[in-house]
């Protein structure tokens, strides 16, 4: 029996949860607290489901990722529920000329959209805003998202009961009065986690209640790859 | 001795009709004499032949295509025939309705004698699937005389082609029929006859015009003709063989005009940003589709691709006799640089990917940002047309002062309905008295009982708006 384990052992064919890697194809997202739960960041491939209230904070938990990962290519916001600003996006670091808004006259043709771009190869992020989706749909973006190597943030309202997706990714975001509330229900290489709050009160002092009252900082964990 | 080449195109207007089925017997009538002037190998199976009337031919063949005779598509097609021949050959002169003059000689030494340029010009000529009859000779007449009766050769030998010319009889020439019957008289039936009078004799007994036409025959006598130059944009017309009233359909003969775009624009090494392509619909006005790429392309997919989409959105209301495709921006390629080592490399380039977008979603569909020196926010953000905003824009901007302000912006201001508590303000800003657009608003960040970031306002008459979001 210990023979065979062994043999399967050499031949990388047993996994051992305690043996658990970060996934590699990760940027920071600038949030130490997040960065320490997901095991390094946000993917820089594959689809991120994220369900949130509007104006809750998501955008600024998002895109300084997506300023890291942008590298001279796209960025492109689907039916945002209302204006891009633009001075916001500047000060954040953003290139004007790489950001594309798409206002689709129809689902069919937001969903058609949001594939083209993953799959071109021009973009690094495509944040696409909708109700619901179906799996076949996630699917496609799925496997445009690997060919063009982008990462694509689908933000949706927040829903009781829906059927899970088949995302790598998963995150619902809820309020909090120093940053935001973040549970992932699913992750690829990993357990679901339960409700943590990342705090903003350092980026964003303007935009937050109380800073906690302990003014500890967490060290980043140094990770073994 | 200036050596010349004509082509003769004996069934032009057939050749120009779209057509994927070869069984089918088609014929060109010509309406005022009531005669066949062009069929195809089909119908000759059933025997019809040249000059033959329409009833005769209707009573051969029981489904027969009939097409009227229009000169007008002729003399199109050898325009665009002279283009494409203008590929590989310089001096090129038209002989309406249906014949093209090379001058060779000219030609000579780029191509390193005759058979090598017959050569060029023949294979360059494939792609038309054009039927068509050939000759040399050394002078324009004499070539015309010698291709339009099917001489199919190219010799370069003076001895040979004069007596090939003197087999001719003098009815196959172009003299008007009263010279003939004046030589006939004197018992001068053939070319020969003719060309071994001396140009005296001739002179003395008959008018200049024969003298003229015996002189420009032999090449003793200059004829003056003009030279085609080219125009710098591109154009066809393709007649559908049937009206298509499905817009899918439209794709398959759209295919054929566009890779003929696609072999000029790649022998003039350009490209195009934007093609248009007019549906010709049976009674009823012309359907102008307007197709843009923002990099430029020359390929016929990258173009048919784009076609593709936009004919999925359009709506035609009467069935489409034919289609013209103009090119008229032609423009130098631009090579998009790109670093080998600079990460990921896309197989789309973002212009590529913006036409693609534009084609199917229309123009007004895609935005692009850019930031302006105005204070008021609603104009300090403002949509751009995409990827093209001035690099400059970025640099002035640098100089603004960097303010905490949403994310996402209303398009316009709603009233404020939520409950808020505001957490930081005011910061007013008033400005626009200059141009009819004032504003005096105290702005606050506040936070809604649902834990919303929100950017509100409040005017002057004490009422409260809602601007904003910092999601």
């Amino acid at each position: 029996m210990n023979e065979i384990i062994e043999l399967l052992q050499r031949k990388n064919l047993v996994w051992h949860a305690k043996e658990e890697k970060p996934i590699s194809d990760v940027t920071p997202s600038g949030y130490v607290d997040l960065d320490d739960k997901l095991q390094g960041g946000l993917p820089n491939v594959g689809v991120v489901e994220v369900s949130t209230l509007v104006g809750i904070g998501e955008l600024r938990l998002l895109l300084p990722t997506i300023i890291k990962q942008a590298q001279k290519r796209l960025t492109v916001f689907i039916q945002p529920p209302s204006f891009v600003n633009a001075e916001y996006m500047h000060n954040q670091g953003f290139d004007l000329n790489n950001i594309l808004i798409i206002f689709p006259n129809s689902t069919k043709e937001a969903l058609w959209a949001a594939e083209q771009c993953l799959k071109s190869g021009a973009c690094n992020a495509v944040l696409f805003w909708c109700q619901s989706l179906e799996v076949h749909q996630v699917r496609r973006f799925q496997v445009a998202a690997e060919t063009g190597h982008c990462v694509n943030f689908i933000l949706k309202g927040e829903q009781t009961n829906t059927l899970s997706l088949p995302v790598p990714l998963s995150i619902q975001l809820s309020p909090h009065p120093w940053g935001i509330n973040v549970r992932i229900p699913k992750r690829r290489g990993g357990f679901p986690l339960s409700e943590f709050t990342v705090d903003m009160s350092f980026h964003w002092p303007s935009l937050t209640l109380h800073p906690p009252e302990n003014n500890i900082v967490l060290f980043p964990t140094a990770q073994v790859v | 001795m200036t050596l010349w080449l004509y082509l003769h195109f004996p069934v032009l207007q057939l050749d120009t009709l779209y057509s994927d089925q070869k069984d089918k017997s088609i014929i060109i009538v010509e309406a005022k004499k009531n005669a066949v002037v062009q069929f195809n190998n089909a119908a000759s199976l059933h025997g019809i032949t040249l000059g033959m009337g329409l009833g005769t031919a209707a009573s051969l063949c029981c489904d027969l295509n009939v097409h009227p005779y229009q000169a007008d598509i002729e003399k199109e097609k050898l325009l665009e025939i002279a283009h494409w021949l203008y590929m590989v050959t310089s001096d090129i002169v038209f002989f309406e309705p249906n014949g093209i003059l090379l001058r060779v000689s000219n030609m000579l030494t780029l191509y390193d004698g005759l058979d090598n340029y017959w050569q060029a010009v023949k294979m360059h000529l494939t792609p038309l699937k054009l039927h068509f009859h050939y000759a040399s000779a050394c002078s324009p007449l004499a070539a015309q005389l010698l291709a339009q009766s099917g001489f199919d050769q190219v010799i370069n030998n003076e001895e040979k082609l004069l007596g090939a010319i003197q087999k001719h009889n003098l009815i196959e020439t172009t003299l008007p029929t009263k010279t003939i019957e004046k030589l006939s008289r004197i018992g001068v039936n053939s070319l020969k006859d003719l060309l071994s009078i001396p140009m005296t004799e001739i002179a003395k007994r008959f008018d200049i015009s024969l003298v003229n036409y015996i002189g420009k025959l032999t090449g003793k006598f200059k004829h003056p003709i003009n030279f085609y130059t080219p125009p710098v944009c591109f154009k066809r017309c393709l007649q559908l063989l049937f009206d298509i009233e499905n817009t899918q359909w439209l794709i398959r003969p759209l295919t054929l005009l566009l890779n003929k775009l696609e072999s000029f624009l790649t022998l003039a090494d350009k490209v195009t940003h934007e093609i248009v392509i007019t549906l010709h619909q049976r009674d009823s006005d012309d359907v102008d589709l307007v197709i843009n790429s923002a990099q430029g392309d020359n390929t016929a997919n990258k173009w048919l691709k784009l076609s593709a989409l936009t004919l999925e959105s359009v709506q035609i209301n009467a069935p489409v006799h034919s289609i013209t495709l103009c090119a008229s921006r032609v423009v130098a390629r631009h090579i998009a640089e790109v670093d080998l080592f600079s990460g990921y490399q896309a197989n789309t380039s973002p212009l590529e990917l913006l036409s693609i977008l534009q084609a199917k979603l229309g123009k007004q569909a895609i935005k692009g940002l850019t930031l302006t020196e105005d204070a008021r926010p609603e104009l300090t953000s403002q949509f751009c047309e995409p990827l093209s905003c001035e690099r400059s824009s970025n640099a002035i901007n640098l100089s603004l002062e960097e303010k905490l302000r949403p994310s996402l912006l209303l398009p316009v201001p709603e009233r404020l309905i939520d409950k808020v508590s505001v957490i930081q303000g005011p910061e007013r800003i008033a400005t626009g008295w200059w141009d009819g657009h004032p504003i005096v608003r105290d702005y606050f960040i506040a936070r809604s009982k649902q834990g919303r970031w929100l950017w509100i306002f409040r005017d002057q008459k004490k009422e409260w708006f809602l601007h904003g979001a910092f999601s």
